[in-house]
């Protein structure tokens, strides 16, 4: 129990530092979305001037901090200059879009990943499987993206369904699983105590499912909890290429006109997905391995 | 792949059938000569020789254990089902299941398990509940054995099965593999380097060889009289705990009952007692591997802690890195390392870039051993166990070396072990233990 506690305290404390580096970091950046809109000669230094005002943007940054954390504690996460709208409100719909896509497609490249593992090891064809594989992880997913696009469009395939950014993002991540997965694997199956338990007659799922995936699953966990910020974080890119109204296309253009409300959340949020993981995984492992249960 | 065989109606056959059979890791043969030996059904046979001889390559090759490195050249027939008891049971249980459904995977008998556990004198449900790392060396190792047992095995093929055992639960080990035998007519091979052993099992001895020429022990240096305190260890109690499922600290049991001790420079202390009586928790704590509940331990010398006490483990392997070479190993803690320190250990200078991964359990435990004693001048060397898988010369020769060592620099020495010999040879003041407790103190006999 004590130890649930201290890994959920470090977790809040790493997810405390990210969030703040990140509001900073906007503070120091050079330029801000008013000295974009200054390159427009219809506006005027002075009504920029007074856009910043209504934002608070004029005052010293211990005071926007502060305002920024209070804030950001009862869940409002700023106003975003260029749609005049709450964070929140823009967001909400999109993170749902998201979730439809980058939930799907982690359960698909999990099951995909493992499962042909498995196959590989069992069949002894993993060894062969492996530079295929360590070659589709090493595909951009830009060029993978855009493949599957052409193909879609060739095949006469509708693209404005979700199943184009689910493919996309399963194919992105279900190698690195598999990888892992069938290395973690085939080492397990030479653990001498796996080799033993065989040698005693042991076969088949009861072999596997108490013997070979104990011994292969901690790293494998750990994967796990970083996959799912991997997840959402190439769904950032899937989602702008395939077009899927998810944060992606959002997390671009507020980039490109320095949105910083909005890139300061979804960054602070990405680091929470991963901090999550992180956090689950750890606990999972802890509960799983008997000989971390004993600290 | 489980035979029963009726004891009134067994033909004399062939169980074991080696002719010119040699193994090669990665070229360098496991046998100093091709081991050809025929064993009938119901036979028994102890592999005896110096460690590294092959004994437990062997013994793999009739299990079909053999590592992926290794060639096999000659023939092997073996018939019937193997039950392999290997020697270590650090690596050769699984750690995420508790030891009891490690039997129950084996053999679904509940009461046929029952009588198993109660006659290695593992009888408390504590143990059937407790994962392999929060049992002793000498409980793991009878796990194993009633593993072998629990397949039902018409050959069964132990390797050192009672090397980490006091004399009395060795005693039971033997006599349930002896009686188990004797019952199912099978096939018994043996590997140990205890003569004990062998007659306790009615074996006839092959003798495998030794690997090389084994020079003889060398005199030992006269005892040097104990000098000022050490180390002193003042009511040090510490309970083991284990996790239920929702993660709750439940004490499942007592491993050190207000121990209080006192080790003197350049003195020899034996830490004897049951398997399970806390002696590996006592050396553990002294070396600073492990934390204590309450009570001290207090050193007299100025030193930084891996010169103050070296511990060398029960299974040696696990605290060598097998990618390492001897000379890695050992530079890792002396920086004067040299190849003329391995025939302190009765192996070849040569082997000095040997890979560790290629030595044999006892080798190993050699090198272990090598490794922290130079690695000391003042402190405390604690050997746990470390000198049971070793031949008699070997650890005479290894004993010789600490011992001087001891003469020289006013080394202490903590021998955690059953082994009489080696207490009667290090002159040791005796220490039982007995569940946490000390419960008899003897004086050293000066010889």
């Amino acid at each position: 129990m004590r130890y649930v506690l201290r890994r959920l305290v470090y977790s809040l404390f790493q997810l405390a530092i990210v969030s703040s580096a990140t509001f900073f970091m906007f503070r120091v950046a050079p330029a801000d979305f008013y000295s974009l809109e200054l390159d427009n000669p219809q506006r005027r230094a002075a009504s920029t001037a007074t856009e910043r005002k209504a934002h608070g943007l004029d005052r010293p940054w211990e005071a926007q901090y502060m305002d920024w954390v209070q804030s950001s504690l009862r869940g409002d996460f700023g106003q975003s200059l260029a749609y005049e709208l709450p964070v929140r409100r823009l967001l909400a719909p999109r993170i749902l879009k998201t979730l439809t896509v980058a939930v799907p497609a982690l359960l698909l490249a999990w099951i995909l990943g493992i499962g042909a593992a498995i196959f590989g090891v069992r069949t002894r064809v993993a060894a062969t499987l492996d530079p295929s594989a360590a070659a589709a992880a090493m595909i951009p997913d830009v060029i993978a993206v855009s493949l599957l696009l052409w193909l879609a469009v060739a095949v006469g395939l509708r693209i404005d369904t979700p199943w184009l950014p689910i493919a996309s993002l399963t194919g992105a991540i279900a190698p690195v699983i598999f990888l892992h997965a069938s290395g973690e694997l085939r080492h397990a199956l030479d653990l001498e105590f796996v080799r033993i338990a065989q040698a005693r007659g042991i076969r088949g799922w009861q072999l596997w499912l108490k013997y070979v995936l104990p011994a292969a699953a901690n790293p494998l966990i750990s994967l796990a909890g970083l996959s799912a910020a991997s997840a959402v974080g190439s769904s950032f890119l899937v989602e702008a290429l395939t077009g899927w109204p998810g944060v992606g296309p959002l997390f671009l253009e507020a980039v490109q006109s320095r949105d910083y409300p909005i890139v300061q959340t979804m960054l602070t949020g990405l680091s929470a997905v991963l901090i999550l993981g992180n956090f689950v995984a750890d606990i999972a492992i802890y509960r799983l391995d008997p000989r971390i249960r004993v600290i | 792949m489980i035979v029963s065989s009726q004891l009134d109606s067994v033909p004399v056959t062939t169980a074991i059938e080696f002719d010119n059979y040699n193994v090669r890791y990665d070229g360098a043969p496991a046998f100093v000569e091709p081991v050809s030996f025929h064993m009938s059904s119901g036979e028994r046979v102890g592999l005896s020789g110096e460690s590294g001889c092959g004994k437990t390559t062997l013994l793999k090759a009739v299990a079909g254990l053999l590592p992926a490195n290794a060639q096999s050249s000659g023939t092997c027939i073996v018939t019937g089902a193997a039950g392999y008891i290997p020697q270590e049971g650090t690596l050769s249980l699984s750690p995420f299941l508790k030891v009891g459904t490690q039997v129950t995977n084996l053999n679904r008998s509940a009461a046929g398990n029952a009588r198993l556990f109660a006659l290695v004198g593992l009888e408390a449900p504590r143990y059937r509940d407790s994962y392999p790392h929060q049992l002793s060396g000498g409980e793991r190792q009878r796990i194993l054995t009633i593993q072998a047992l629990a397949c039902k095995p018409t050959v069964i093929l132990a390797d050192e099965p009672t090397a980490h055992l006091d004399p009395e639960s060795e005693a039971a080990i033997l006599k349930l593999i002896s009686d188990y035998a004797r019952e199912t007519a099978a096939t018994l091979l043996v590997a140990s380097h205890r003569a004990r052993v062998f007659q306790m099992l009615g074996c006839k001895v092959h003798d495998m060889g030794s690997s090389l020429d084994a020079s003889p022990p060398r005199e030992a240096a006269p005892a040097r009289p104990p000098g000022r305190s050490l180390v002193s260890i003042r009511h040090l109690s510490k309970t083991h705990y284990r996790k239920d499922w929702l993660m709750r600290s439940i004490p499942a049991a007592q491993a050190l009952d207000d121990v209080s001790l006192e080790i003197a420079e350049g003195e020899a202390v034996a830490l004897v007692g049951r398997s399970g009586a806390g002696k590996s928790t006592l050396a553990r704590c002294l070396a600073g591997r492990d934390s204590y509940d309450s009570g001290s331990i207090e050193w007299q010398v100025k030193l930084a802690g891996p010169d103050r006490a070296q511990l060398v483990q029960q299974d040696p392997s696990e605290s060598l890195n097998p990618r390492f070479t001897i000379s890695q190993a050992i530079a890792e803690a002396c920086d004067t390392a040299s190849a003329d320190l391995l025939s302190q250990i009765n192996l070849p200078p040569q082997w000095f870039h040997r890979s560790v991964s290629a030595l044999s359990e006892g080798q190993r435990a050699r090198v272990a051993i090598l490794r922290s004693a130079s690695r000391l001048e003042q402190g405390l060397l604690i050997l746990d166990e470390s000198l049971s898988g070793l031949d008699s010369i070997t650890r005479r020769n290894i004993i010789s070396f600490v011992r001087c060592r001891q003469a020289e620099h006013g080394l202490a020495v903590l021998l955690v072990t059953h082994d009489r010999e080696a207490v009667h040879e290090f002159g040791c003041r005796i220490v039982e233990l007995e569940s946490g407790r000390i419960i008899m103190v003897t004086d050293a006999l000066r010889a």
